[in-house]
Order: C-alpha cells, then sequence, then structure tokens
C-alpha cells in the first residue's frame, strides 16, 4: 500500500480531533520510538554459526538473545520473556545450534504447543540448516507424521519438533526407539510458555517429569530454554513446569517504532440499563477509518461467527476493495491461509479480520494497525494480538475497542497493563491428584519405578501410595526393588491433555439408521450441556439430545431445527470438607478450603432464540454431580452486617406485603392450579409460596408490586432459591459477580474455570454470609489457592471497577443486571467492598 | 487420615480396586512344583530355566529331525547373511511369551523359549522370570546362550519377538546381543508360500495344515496367555503355567520344523507329496525371482498341470508368458496366452490382439480376438464397472482395427 506511514499520522490526528471519536477513547498511550541496541556475536560462538548468521545479514545480536546465550552457555535454563515480535527464536537457536554442532551427537527437542507453529518453525529452521550446510537436519513428529518417515526422522533428526501431545502418546511410551536420540539430548525448548497453565499445563509438566524420568535413565540431563509471552509470572511459571532453577531473561534492546495503544469504549446508549453500542460496530467504524486513509490493518474477534460478521460489514462498506479483505480463522483451507499470510506481508492484503487463529507465532510480518474486538480473555492474547500492529520502524496503532463485560470495562481503565507490567499469574497444580494419577500410571508403564525414587518432585512416600493403589486395581505388580506394569493397555492412548478426569461422555449422532460420533464433552458437563431433552450446539448446527447414559458415557442426539434452546436449572449445595488455610482479613476473615460441590440439574427451561421468551419447563430426573475441590471464600464480622442493615445497605429483612395479602396470594395460586411455576410439584398439606419477581422494595406503590403479572407460585424450595437469587442481587451476589468477572484476569484463567455462590447463610461459615470462589477442577490447579493469597487487592480493585462504572443500579459490566431478578444492588455491592476494603470508621448515616 | 483411595475416588475417580493381593499359603504353587527346572544365578540375580532334550530322531508331525537339512535356498530368499547362517549348529530358535500386544515400554516377555541343534539331537531350553524382578537375570541368561550363534530363527521377530527383547534390554540397561546376529523370519516365506493355499499363516495353524502336528488337551491357545500370567503373579499359582510352557516348546519344535519343511520344499519341491499345484507355482515364482528360470518354468509347468483354482490358473498362465515374452519367445507365449483365452480370459485376448495387430500385422486375426473378448463380455458374471471398462476398451480397440482393415484394403487396392 502506498505510504501508509504519513496516512496513519494524518487519520490518528483527526482521531485526535474528532469529538465523535475522542469522547470514546478513555485511554491514549504513545510509546515513544526505541532505537535498536545490538551486541556482537558472542565470541564464542562457533565460527560456521557465526559466518552463516553475517551471511543472513544479521549485524549483531539483541540484549536478551546475548543473556539468553549467555545463560545456557553457563549450563543455566533460561526462560525468556520480552514483548511481541523481539525476535525470541533466535534466544533459543543461537544456543541450540551452538551447540548441536559442536556435538554432533546431541540432540534437542522443540516442544510447541500446536502442529502449526511446529511446521510454521521447520521450514525456517531447515532454511537455517541448510545454510549452514545440512549439519542439523530437524524433523518434526507429530500425528501428521507418516508412518514411513517416522524411522527416518528418529534416527536422523538432531533437532526435533513435536507437541505435547506427541511427546505423551507417541514418543515417552515408545522411548526405546529413540534411546539414541534420549541419550544424547541436550536441549528442550518450550516455546510459548504461558499457553502451558490450568489443566493443559499440569498435564503437560507432568509429561516433562517423564520426560526427564527417561532421559535420566538413558543418561541425559538436558537443559531448558523457555520463551514465554509478556505474564506477571514467568519465572515462577517456568520453574513450576519444568521443575528446575531458571534464569529469567526479560531485557529486550530490539527496536520498534512509535506506538500508539488506544482504549476506546463505546458509546453508552442506554444510560439506565449501562448498555453500550456493540463494539464490533464500532471495530468496522475504526477499521472502516483505517482502510479509507490505506493503513494495513488487522481485526481481531473472539469468535469465528463475528468474524464473518465483521467481514461481511466492511465487504459491504467497501465493495471495491473485496480482494484486499480477508477473513482468517480455523475452518480455512491450509494454502487459503498460506496466500493470506503472504498477502500480508507484501502489503497485497489490506486488511484481514481474524481470530486468535492469528495470535500465536505465524509469521505475517508487522501491520500498522491492530483492531482487538472484546477482550481476547488473557492479557497474554490482548498484547500478542495488539503486538502484531508494529514494525521496526514508523508508527503504529493498537486499539482494543471494550466489550460491556466487566473485565473489559475494568481493563480499559488500566492500560499499564497492556502497556506495561501484566497482573496475569499463569497458574497450574501438576500435584493435583486426579492429574498426578494419569501420569504415575503412563510413567510406570514407561519404566518401572524403584523404591525411594521420585517423580518430579512427588516424594517417594506419596508415590508410593498411588503405586501401590495403581496395584490393587491390577495394573502394576511389585516385587521388593520393582513396580511392574503388567496389564495389557498403553495408558497414554486413554489420557488427554486437556481434561482433568479421564472419563468422557461421546455424542452420537443418529441419522436415520446410521450413526456418528460427532464430539466428546467431558463427564461432569454432561449433565448440564446434554441433558435429555437439551440443545446442544456444535459447528453451528442444533441437534436435539434423545438420551443420556451415564453408564455407557453415551448421550444420543438427533439433528434439530427447533426455534429455541435450552437452559439447565440447577440446584447447587456446598460443603466443607477442610480448612487449608484462614486468617482474618479487615471486618471479616478469608479461607482457602476443600470443599465439595453437589450439584443437580433438576429442569430445563426451553427459550425461544429470537423473543426469548420461555416456551416450556421440563423436569429431569438426573443423578447429582459432586465436585471435589478447593475454594476459596470469606465473610464478614457482625459489626459490619450491623452498619451495612442500619444503612439499609444489607436487605434480607422481612418485607411488608400489605394488608390484602392474602387475597393476593390466594388468587395467585389459584391461577397457577396450586403447581409450583418452577419445579411443578403439587401442593400437599401445606399451601406453596407466592413469590415478586420484582422485588418488592423496588417498586413505589405495593399495588405496581402485588401487579398479577409480577407474582409467580413456588413450592417452598425453589422460593428460598429465588429469594437467594433476588436477594444476593442486592450485595453479596454483586459482589460475587464482579468477583467471578475480575478474577480470571489475575489467575489467568477463563470465567468457566471458576465457579462463584453467595450465600446468605452459608455451611461453610456455620451459617454466616458468605461469597465463595472454587476452581471447577476436582482437587483444584490452584486458582482458588492465588485467589486467597491476592484477597486484599482482588477486593480493591472490584470496588474500583464498580465505582467507575457509570450505571444508576447495576448493569452487566459491573455487578451484574438487574431487570428480571431484581435490582441490581451496586450500593450495597459497593458498601459491602468499602466495609471490607477501608479501613475507616463506620458511622451510621 | 483420609487415604489416598478413599480420596480418589471422592474425587470422582472410578479405581475398580479389587482386593488382588495373594491367596493363603496354601494356594502358593510355585512353578518348581509344577515343572521340573532349576534356577540359574547370575550376577543381575535369578531366574528359572527349564530344559528339553529331543532326541536325533525325533518327529515333529511329518517332519524328521535327522532329515538331511540344506539351507542354501531359505537363506538366499530370505537375504540371511550367509556368511553368519552357514551351519544348522549356528542357528538359534526362539519365541517369546508376553504380557500383552498393547505396544511401547510396558510389554515385557515373561518366558523366552530357544531351540539349538546339538550333535545328541534337539535341546529346548525355556528361561521363566517367576516374577519381573527376574527380567534382568532372563536377559542375562538369555544373551549367555544366544551369544555364540551367528542366526536367529523366528516366526513374525522381525516386527514382535526381536524389537520387543530389544527394547527390554535398553529398559534394564543391557547390551542386546540381536543387533549382531542374522535374523531368519518365517513369516514372510510362509506368506509366500500359502497366501493363496491356506485361510491362516499364524504358526499354529501352518503347524496343523502343513507339518500335520496335533497339541495335547495341555495346550492354552495364545490369546490367554498373558491373562494367566498376570493371574499366577497374583495368586501364586503356578499351575496354568504349565499350559503356556506346553505352548512355547511347540512353538519352538514347530518352529524348527517349519524351517525343516521349508528348506526340504524349496529344494525339493516336485518330491513332496501330495503335489500341491498352489505350493508349485508359489515356489515358481520364488525361483523367477531369485533368477532360477529353468527351474520356475518346470514349476509353472508342474503347478498348472497338478490343477489350481481358476482365477490363479489364469494368473498363473500370464506371469509364466511373461517369462517367455520378455525373452521374445513368441511361440511359447502365444500358446499360453491361447490357454488363458480358451477359459474366456480378456486380457489374454488382449495380448494376442495386440500381438496379431503389431508383430504378425494380421489386423483380421487381431480383430478376431477382439470380437472373441467382446462375445465373452457377454457372457461373462463381471461387475457392471469392470464390464463397462472392458467394453469400452475392446471397442476402442475394434473401432481402431476396423479403420486399419479398410484403410489396409484400399492401400491393396490402390
Amino acid at each position: 500500500m502506498d505510504s501508509p506511514q504519513g496516512n496513519l499520522d494524518s487519520l490518528l490526528l483527526r482521531w485526535h480531533k474528532d469529538h465523535e471519536i475522542s469522547d470514546n477513547i478513555v485511554h491514549w498511550t504513545v510509546t515513544p520510538a526505541r532505537k535498536a541496541v545490538l551486541y556482537p556475536l558472542p565470541a564464542e560462538l562457533t565460527p560456521v554459526l557465526g559466518k552463516t548468521l553475517e551471511e543472513l545479514g544479521y549485524k549483531g545480536i539483541y540484549q536478551h538473545q546475548k543473556l539468553a546465550y549467555q545463560t545456557i552457555k553457563m549450563g543455566l535454563n533460561a526462560v525468556v520473556s520480552t514483548s511481541t515480535a523481539s525476535g525470541k527464536t533466535l534466544c533459543y537457536n543461537l544456543p541450540v545450534f551452538d551447540g548441536l554442532i559442536r556435538d554432533s551427537n546431541a540432540r534437542a527437542i522443540y516442544i510447541f504447543p500446536t502442529k502449526a507453529l511446529a511446521h510454521d518453525q521447520q521450514e525456517t529452521l531447515t532454511q537455517l540448516d541448510e545454510q549452514l550446510g545440512g549439519v542439523v537436519p530437524a524433523g518434526t513428529y507429530d500425528g501428521d507424521t507418516p508412518t514411513a518417515h517416522r524411522a527416518f526422522i528418529r534416527s536422523n533428526a538432531r533437532l526435533l519438533l513435536t507437541n505435547p501431545d506427541m511427546l505423551h502418546t507417541g514418543i515417552l511410551p515408545q522411548h526405546t526407539l529413540w534411546a539414541e536420540f534420549l541419550r544424547n539430548l541436550r536441549f528442550i525448548v518450550i516455546d510459548e510458555l504461558h499457553v502451558y497453565r490450568g489443566v493443559f499445563g499440569s498435564h503437560v509438566a507432568n509429561v516433562i517429569r517423564r520426560l526427564k524420568r527417561i532421559a535420566a535413565h538413558y543418561g541425559a540431563y538436558p537443559q531448558f530454554i523457555l520463551t514465554s509471552a509478556t505474564i506477571s509470572n514467568p519465572l515462577a511459571l517456568a520453574e513450576r513446569l519444568t521443575e528446575e532453577q531458571c534464569k529469567l531473561v526479560d531485557e529486550d534492546s530490539s527496536p520498534n517504532g512509535e506506538k500508539n495503544f488506544i482504549l476506546y469504549n463505546p458509546p453508552i446508549i442506554d444510560a439506565d440499563l449501562g448498555i453500550r453500542r456493540s463494539a464490533s460496530s464500532e471495530g468496522v467504524q475504526l477499521a472502516g477509518d483505517l482502510l479509507a486513509y490505506r493503513v494495513q490493518t488487522i481485526l481481531f474477534a473472539r469468535a469465528r461467527r463475528s468474524v464473518e460478521m465483521i467481514l461481511r460489514a466492511l465487504h459491504s462498506r467497501y465493495p471495491e476493495e473485496q480482494k484486499q479483505i480477508h477473513g482468517y480463522r480455523s475452518g480455512y483451507l491450509a494454502n487459503e491461509r498460506r496466500s493470506i499470510e503472504r498477502g500480508l506481508r507484501s502489503g497485497n492484503v489490506h486488511a484481514v479480520v481474524a481470530t486468535s487463529a492469528l495470535e500465536l507465532g505465524i509469521d505475517i510480518g508487522g501491520m500498522d494497525a491492530s483492531i482487538v474486538v472484546g477482550y481476547p480473555g488473557t492479557i497474554a492474547s490482548l498484547r500478542q494480538q495488539i503486538g502484531r500492529a508494529g514494525r521496526r520502524s514508523g508508527t503504529s496503532v493498537g486499539i482494543l475497542v471494550a466489550s460491556a463485560a466487566p473485565i473489559d470495562q475494568y481493563l480499559i481503565q488500566h492500560p499499564e497493563f497492556v502497556t506495561d507490567r501484566s497482573p496475569e499469574n499463569a497458574l497450574i497444580n501438576p500435584d493435583n491428584p486426579l492429574i498426578l494419577l494419569q501420569h504415575i500410571r503412563c510413567a510406570a508403564f514407561e519404566l518401572p519405578f524403584r523404591p525411594g525414587e521420585k517423580f518430579g518432585t512427588i516424594t517417594w512416600e506419596t508415590l508410593k501410595e498411588f503405586l501401590d493403589l495403581l496395584e490393587q486395581t491390577g495394573l502394576l505388580h511389585s516385587t521388593e526393588n520393582r513396580y511392574y506394569w503388567i496389564a495389557d493397555q498403553y495408558p497414554a492412548q486413554e489420557i488427554s491433555l486437556r481434561n482433568a478426569t479421564a472419563q468422557n461422555v461421546v455424542l452420537r449422532l443418529e441419522d436415520e439408521g446410521n450413526s456418528r460420533i460427532i464430539g466428546t464433552v467431558d463427564q461432569i458437563s454432561s449433565t448440564w450441556l446434554v441433558h435429555p431433552g437439551a440443545i446442544y450446539l456444535h459447528e453451528g448446527q442444533s441437534y436435539l439430545v434423545k438420551d443420556l447414559d451415564l453408564e455407557q458415557f453415551e448421550a444420543k442426539l438427533v439433528e434439530s431445527n427447533e426455534e429455541y434452546f435450552t437452559e439447565a436449572k440447577h440446584q447447587t449445595e456446598v460443603e466443607k470438607i477442610s480448612v487449608i488455610e484462614t486468617s482474618p482479613t479487615l471486618r471479616g476473615e478469608k479461607t482457602w478450603g476443600e470443599i465439595q460441590v453437589t450439584t443437580q440439574i433438576v429442569g430445563f427451561r426451553k427459550i425461544n432464540w429470537i423473543t426469548r421468551e420461555t416456551l416450556g419447563q421440563e423436569l429431569l430426573d438426573l443423578p447429582p454431580n459432586h465436585l471435589r475441590t478447593t475454594g476459596y471464600w470469606f465473610t464478614l464480622v457482625d459489626e459490619a452486617i450491623d452498619y451495612l442493615r442500619q444503612n439499609q445497605l444489607w436487605t434480607n429483612d422481612a418485607n411488608n406485603y400489605g394488608s390484602n395479602w392474602n387475597n393476593v396470594r390466594q388468587l395467585v395460586r389459584e391461577r397457577d392450579q396450586f403447581t409450583c411455576q418452577m419445579c411443578g410439584a403439587p401442593e400437599t398439606d401445606r399451601p406453596h409460596h407466592v413469590h415478586h419477581k420484582v422485588p418488592l422494595r423496588s417498586f413505589v406503590s405495593l399495588e405496581q408490586a402485588n401487579n398479577l403479572e409480577n407474582l409467580v407460585t413456588l413450592c417452598p424450595s425453589c422460593h428460598r432459591r429465588a429469594e437467594l437469587v433476588v436477594k444476593i442481587c442486592s450485595g453479596l451476589s454483586g459482589v460475587r459477580y464482579v468477583l467471578s468477572q475480575l478474577a480470571p484476569l489475575f489467575v489467568m484463567c477463563d470465567t468457566e474455570d471458576l465457579g462463584a455462590i453467595s450465600d446468605i447463610q452459608s455451611p461453610l461459615t456455620d451459617g454466616r454470609p458468605v461469597v465463595l470462589l472454587y476452581d471447577q477442577v476436582p482437587a483444584g490447579i490452584g486458582l482458588s489457592e492465588a485467589l486467597y493469597h491476592m484477597h486484599d487487592s482482588l477486593l480493591k480493585e472490584a470496588l474500583e471497577l464498580v465505582n467507575r462504572c457509570p450505571c444508576q443500579d447495576g448493569c452487566p459490566s459491573c455487578v451484574g443486571p438487574g431487570g428480571e431478578n431484581g435490582a441490581g444492588g451496586k450500593q450495597e455491592a459497593l458498601a459491602l467492598l468499602q466495609v471490607l476494603t477501608s479501613d475507616g470508621q463506620l458511622v451510621v448515616t | 487420615m483420609e487415604s489416598l483411595s478413599d480420596r480418589l475416588k471422592a474425587l470422582g475417580v472410578q479405581l475398580g480396586t479389587q482386593n488382588l493381593r495373594p491367596h493363603s499359603a496354601q494356594d502358593r504353587f510355585p512353578i518348581e512344583d509344577v515343572i521340573a527346572g532349576e534356577e540359574i544365578e547370575t550376577p543381575l540375580g535369578v531366574v528359572f530355566q527349564i530344559t528339553q532334550q529331543f532326541d536325533i530322531h525325533y518327529q515333529h508331525g511329518q517332519v524328521h529331525f535327522d532329515a538331511p537339512l540344506n539351507l542354501q535356498l531359505v537363506r538366499e530368499w530370505g537375504k540371511t547373511d550367509i556368511e553368519k547362517s552357514n551351519q544348522i549348529d549356528q542357528l538359534i530358535f526362539l519365541d517369546t511369551e508376553t504380557t500383552g500386544l498393547a505396544g511401547g515400554a510396558g510389554t515385557f516377555a515373561f518366558l523366552v523359549g530357544l531351540g539349538i541343534w546339538n550333535p545328541d539331537g534337539f535341546r529346548l531350553v525355556q528361561l521363566f522370570m517367576r516374577n519381573p524382578g527376574e527380567e534382568p537375570a532372563m536377559l542375562a541368561v538369555l544373551n549367555r546362550i544366544v551369544a555364540p550363534f551367528k542366526t536367529v530363527v523366528t516366526f513374525n521377530g522381525k516386527t514382535f519377538d526381536i524389537p520387543l527383547l530389544n527394547s527390554r534390554h535398553l529398559i534394564n540397561s543391557i547390551t542386546t546381543p540381536f543387533s549382531n546376529m542374522a535374523h531368519l523370519d518365517l513369516l514372510p516365506l510362509a506368506r509366500r508360500l500359502w497366501r493363496n493355499r491356506l485361510p491362516s499363516r499364524a504358526l499354529g495353524d501352518l503347524e496343523r495344515d502343513i507339518l500335520g502336528v496335533v497339541r495335547s488337551g495341555e495346550e492354552i491357545p495364545g490369546w490367554m496367555v498373558p491373562q494367566i500370567y498376570v493371574d499366577y503373579l497374583r495368586s501364586g499359582d503356578a499351575r496354568p503355567m504349565k499350559g503356556v510352557l506346553y505352548h512355547n516348546a511347540m512353538d519352538i519344535l514347530s518352529l524348527a520344523a517349519l524351517l525343516h519343511y521349508d528348506a526340504h520344499l524349496l529344494e525339493n519341491p516336485l518330491k513332496i507329496e501330495p503335489t500341491e499345484g498352489l505350493d508349485l507355482v508359489a515356489i515358481a515364482q520364488i525361483y523367477e525371482e531369485m533368477g532360477d528360470l529353468g527351474k520356475s518354468i518346470e514349476l509353472y509347468e508342474a503347478g498348472l498341470n497338478a490343477g489350481l483354482p481358476q482365477p490363479i490358473f489364469i494368473q498363473t498362465l500370464h506371469r509364466y508368458a511373461s517369462i517367455y515374452r520378455k525373452r521374445n519367445a513368441w511361440p511359447e507365449t502365444i500358446a499360453l496366452w491361447q490357454r488363458a483365452a480358451e477359459q474366456q480370459d480378456i486380457p489374454a485376448a488382449i495380448e494376442l490382439a495386440k500381438y496379431y495387430e503389431h508383430h504378425e500385422r494380421l489386423p483380421m486375426d487381431a480383430l478376431r480376438w477382439t470380437d472373441n473378448a467382446l462375445g465373452w463380455l457377454l457372457l461373462l458374471p463381471l461387475r457392471p464397472s469392470e464390464k463397462l471398462y472392458w467394453k469400452s476398451e475392446l471397442e476402442h480397440r475394434r473401432d481402431r482395427l476396423m479403420r486399419k482393415i479398410r484403410t489396409g484394403a484400399l492401400e491393396d487396392g490402390g
């Protein structure tokens, strides 16, 4: 594209002046251009490598590259955490090639999280090797490697590119085929370290334990080189993942041009409800400006569907440029993608609308502008997406267009999270007993355990408990000096690195006598997602679940064209198993402990896609699901409750329903045929309750509140739940909502990874009010532990978020929507958070 | 304190824990009480060894172990390193019994059977691990026994037994002896010889169908073996192992007998009674590949005369004909094609048509064969797609021949 630089500068100037735009810009950070600081190639580099790099045009290396090289040279492990496009790959290629050229037997493994990344790197490495004269042959070994090539790669590759899954199922269980390779294994490179978090990271940490164990069997003790996008704890994560001491390298002297970072909040169109204009339409608007100024732009959207929507909008706005505006997401063919990547590098493609598929590693050169529509889920992703804009020189702009989600609204106040320090802690728990059990099985298969042996940092005492258990289940046989695998099984095959539990429910599509499997869901989610009667969405098609067989672990589905979706109704109960740690907090107490969450799906609602109206309800009789996990909860002292109550910020007290309530109640019960409208239970000896859908106290007049439309018959237990929903919306529930939305930012997980419950009278605290956040994975992966430790700052950040929200009384961006469940409870939540965070005197007003 | 298994159960793990610890002491029947053998000591521990000596005149099915044996052809076919497998007494027969077929580092061989010819006859040695802890000792004894030999003979050992044993050596950090040995695997040869005649080329089936051996009631089918060993480890009752040892011993004896049989069959295929046409043409093909065309022609003839199933008969004629064709021995080639054409074989008719058109320049004769074939097409029970294919092929040929004949006629007339 012609002269984009001047164009971008003038567009930025225009945005600055144009109130239509500038009014929505919450923050505009300009990072000045930075000149490269180059260091000479290390003198001790093997001459052939130095010469080759010079031939390839390297005039020197950057500071992190130099430090990484030195660290490895000293025999230490290195973790490199620098910004996108700073040249991280040379940080490992330099020491690895140097080591492999010096020692002609030495081998290295490069672990990439995806096959696509390995293939992308393979090309680069092969080119480098050709330049070197073919001394370090590289081979990719993954699920796509043809069987006929495998033996050749095993015996010839000195640099093996693979992924954790292949290591887990294909290499480690067959390690004797790799004896020569493993005996000489000198380096293990782990790229995109920050991806290895949560359940997946906890699995991969155990795969690393197995790899180290097998390498040690052959007498090899390889060094680790890891690279990470910017997160808050790269060193801790690297050390937890490898169980080795690592040295952090984060000094970056690579050059970049002037970078503009804009936080853009779409304008409010309904002040009462706090509704803003949609992020994607604003994104299209901004992209349109950039295109008009001929600035090469990448636009990121979260879902595949939004990619297509935005693409359609841009195409209709710029029909003559259709060929220069592309989509990019999974589902596009490989050669289609390659051609778009080339087009981006050459400038023939003016704009691309992508999902995170373009975020990791893939080389497209630097764009001039990057627009991220909605927070992509982690700061690391956001930084990588924003980082797609920016060249070695010249101006670039990265824009986050916030959605209405609380996390977006919070982030929009924190540009420093993107431009400076990241708040994200990537957490793993390799010692989660479920995950550990699965990998001890694999390790026992791979090599008999000896008494006194450790598994990573797992002591022999603990390990022995697991081994004895596996012996009791018939998988192992022990003699006085070994535990031998004796079963005719290949355990790695049935263990997925993506799930904590091995058990999945298979989704079988029945189609006119034919049947095929279209996917799986894990057993724990199955009653929720594929209960009988559920509408299950898969690849844009909706299916009706005919049957769920939890003994055969199979759900039977048929294609469906119903115009509704379903929403499961559940009952959740929490039980305390044990307290791990507890400590007093300001006017309260926080606890980290083991809990059991029992969830039962009791029925579901059918909801019309378009009108959102409930078409009907059905009851279900499914077994309860027990989740034994770790949780973090806090309560507040009586003094604080009293204070809130006296200021009418604690709404748990009885209402006055009016003098004619008995008549109204009778009328409503008659109308509803004396059956509970939630679970369908008929009245027995005692009358059912009548419930206000919108709570009484939200109305000025009793007449309005007691309008028949607002009243519904409920059995006592459904009523208790319904009341809970309403009450906790005022205060506790608001705090629960904001914390459940905000916490993932600090512990780098999805909102679904954390369960959140608030309860006025919780069994966790002998009937005191509680807000609880818990790991959704059995036994936990460390999220609640981390949250327990960051309690104070977490509550402060929540307070700030709610404080800054411009809405009246709660909205989806802060304490949760008001609307049908009653008032938002913003004031109550604010008061609660204040009481728990600011240590001033409590004064009754 | 909550036990690990309770904790895991609470987390939702289905352990399927059974109480599998050893039964009472009275139930224990050590292998020593079940079969005569001795404990062999090594620096790496002890292992149990069972030895049987078979008389030089032992007969296994129809094979006499004292019959003269010439390994030349078997070796040549298997491309075994001749240097290493010169003498019969330099062969060692090997067969393993394992804990399963799952593959990977978790499978091991708990029993290795070995067979050796010595001046007194045939010696059969079985190394048995009374528990998996005896593996290092077993490998040590195995290596000691194997060391003097130059060739190991197995059945499917190239894909299964030897890689497995090599893997066990690596796991126990012991050097494998097999990397320096030649390896003669009798399975590929069995496949070549009996692919068309027998429904299965498993060793047990060859033993019955080729060697004429009948196993006794002691026999345990191979698929049950892993479970029996695992049960024995748990219960300490070695009595069912007797059947496994018998199974393994029979496998070794059959392996040795099969080598005898194969060698004899390859050397004197026409002397084997009763004559099997299919065996003869399979051997003819082996000779053809080894370059002995004279012998292969003789065997093709004998095979065709001994009687073959229709499709193999036709296949053989084509294969046989191609030997002559490559040498431009046209009369012999034509004769064989004609024999196939007598069976209404369309490809043969096409070959003949081509021959008359291009070599003899007799388009009328070529047309006759083409028309013949088109005629058969109406009668033969072919699949529609096949029918279509040949029809278009033949009609195309017919059109061309017709054109040629017409032009030829013009030229003749001119």
